[in-house]
């Protein structure tokens, strides 16, 4: 093959954001397809360079092939709906059996939740992908949520004048983990978003309740000595996450962006109403309304970041 | 043109499967069937046909296996499964219909 059709070749191989094997199949199918049209032109007369001159305008650029190629694997299987939505189940799992506050437990959930998630960075981000992304981002606020706690116990100590080596040890890891986790965080929902920033959004929609559970965790007396008061609340909270596995499992197979918007805001309300139902049922309306603006500019920021002009995490532009 | 392009491009899945009903083929040569068939009517792009493929591939209504031709070249061949056989019925009877209506309309006796 000349250099500029396998240039081509390589061109569309490498905007292919699909699974490796079926990029592969994919690449290897036009690589045919251009022999058996080089040939025929051959054939008709005409010399090779004029050939695949030719070919190469009638195959147009290899970044629009490779939009029809994504668009044709756009829609998702019930496979990957039931993968998609597995992940939240697993965490409904775990508040409904009450062993949330069980090391063994949460460490299993969280290396399947991290293997799932590699699996899938590794399988170029299947459908499903951005469910279990969503569980191991919570990750980060867990982690945020203990350096908080360590802070909190080490400040007490340092405010006393006691320069402990170990506490000061404590709130400089503290203190360096909360830029590192905001650009890991912004690193992720750049990545996610270069697909589709509403893949982002489901990748934020776990963290928002893992959050304020985490807030009121940590008013009732942390993780094990708020274990029981805590404990009434977990059938909300497995409600809550089956609601969200039923919505991450919609919305992989729903084809269309309003309807799959309608579904991820639909599922945050719901949430939130369940959330504040159980934490804080009192509330006064103008703090559920700072809350809805809160909660919706979370999910919703991977659009903002996408329309934003600058995109200092982002790839840089090919021309074809 | 466009209005062609258009018709054509809403009829691409139902022109593929009735092609493979025939026989399996690889993407090249529906290309070509397609356009002796139809006497040069149609003529289906490669960023058109290909996608095409893959999308009814995924939805099952096709089978893609690689086989080695006679010359030792390897092509990816389709074949209708039984789903895309009753797919391309319904397809068939509907546009049956369609066309009768639209002739009475357009061609009214």
């Amino acid at each position: 093959m000349a250099a500029d059709l396998k240039s081509y070749i390589q061109r569309l191989r490498a905007r292919l954001d699909l699974d490796a094997a079926v990029a592969d199949d994919i690449v290897r199918e036009m690589e045919t397809h251009i022999e058996d049209r080089l040939a025929e032109l051959q054939r008709g007369g005409i010399d090779s360079d004029h050939a695949q001159r030719s070919l190469s305008e009638r195959l147009g650029r290899p970044t629009a092939l490779a939009r029809e190629f994504q668009q044709a694997y756009a829609s998702a299987t019930w496979n990957d709906a039931l993968t998609a939505a597995a992940a939240f189940l697993f965490v409904a799992a775990l508040y409904a059996t009450h062993l949330w506050n069980h090391p063994a437990a949460v460490s299993g959930v969280a290396v399947v939740v991290v293997a799932a998630t590699l699996y899938g960075l590794w399988r170029r981000r299947p459908p499903w992908f951005y469910a279990w992304a969503g569980l191991a981002f919570t990750l980060l606020s867990f982690c945020g949520y203990f350096a908080f706690a360590l802070l909190q116990r080490a400040s007490q100590p340092i405010a006393d004048g006691q320069f402990e080596p170990l506490a000061m040890l404590g709130v400089g890891g503290t203190l360096l983990y909360v830029p590192l986790a905001l650009i890991i965080a912004a690193s992720c929902v750049r990545a996610g978003s270069r697909r589709d920033w509403l893949d982002a959004s489901v990748m934020l929609s776990p963290s928002a309740p893992v959050i304020v559970w985490l807030a009121a965790l940590h008013e009732h007396g942390g993780i094990f000595d708020g274990a029981a008061e805590m404990a009434v609340a977990d059938m909300a909270l497995a409600s809550t996450f089956m609601l969200m596995a039923a919505a991450a499992g919609l919305f992989v197979r729903l084809r269309s962006r309003p309807q799959k918007l309608a579904t991820l805001i639909g599922a945050a309300t719901v949430t939130l109403a369940t959330i504040t139902a159980v934490y804080d049922p009192g509330v006064s309306l103008n703090a559920l309304t700072a809350r809805t603006v809160l909660l919706f500019g979370f999910l919703l920021s991977p659009a903002l970041l996408d329309a934003l002009p600058l995109r200092p995490f982002g790839p840089t532009a090919h021309q074809d | 043109m466009r209005e062609l392009a258009q018709l054509l491009k809403g009829n691409t899945d139902v022109l593929i499967l009735s092609l493979l009903e025939s026989e399996p083929m690889y993407g090249y040569q529906v290309i070509k069937e397609l356009e002796q068939r139809s006497d040069g009517f149609f003529q289906l792009g490669e960023g058109t046909l290909y996608p095409a493929l893959h999308r009814l591939e995924r939805a099952k209504l096709v089978r893609g296996r690689w086989r080695k031709l006679d010359g030792g070249q390897e092509r990816r061949y389709y074949s209708l499964t039984q789903e895309g056989e009753n797919r391309l019925q319904e397809q068939t009877n509907a546009w049956a219909r369609f066309a009768s209506a639209v002739n009475l309309i357009i061609k009214p006796a």
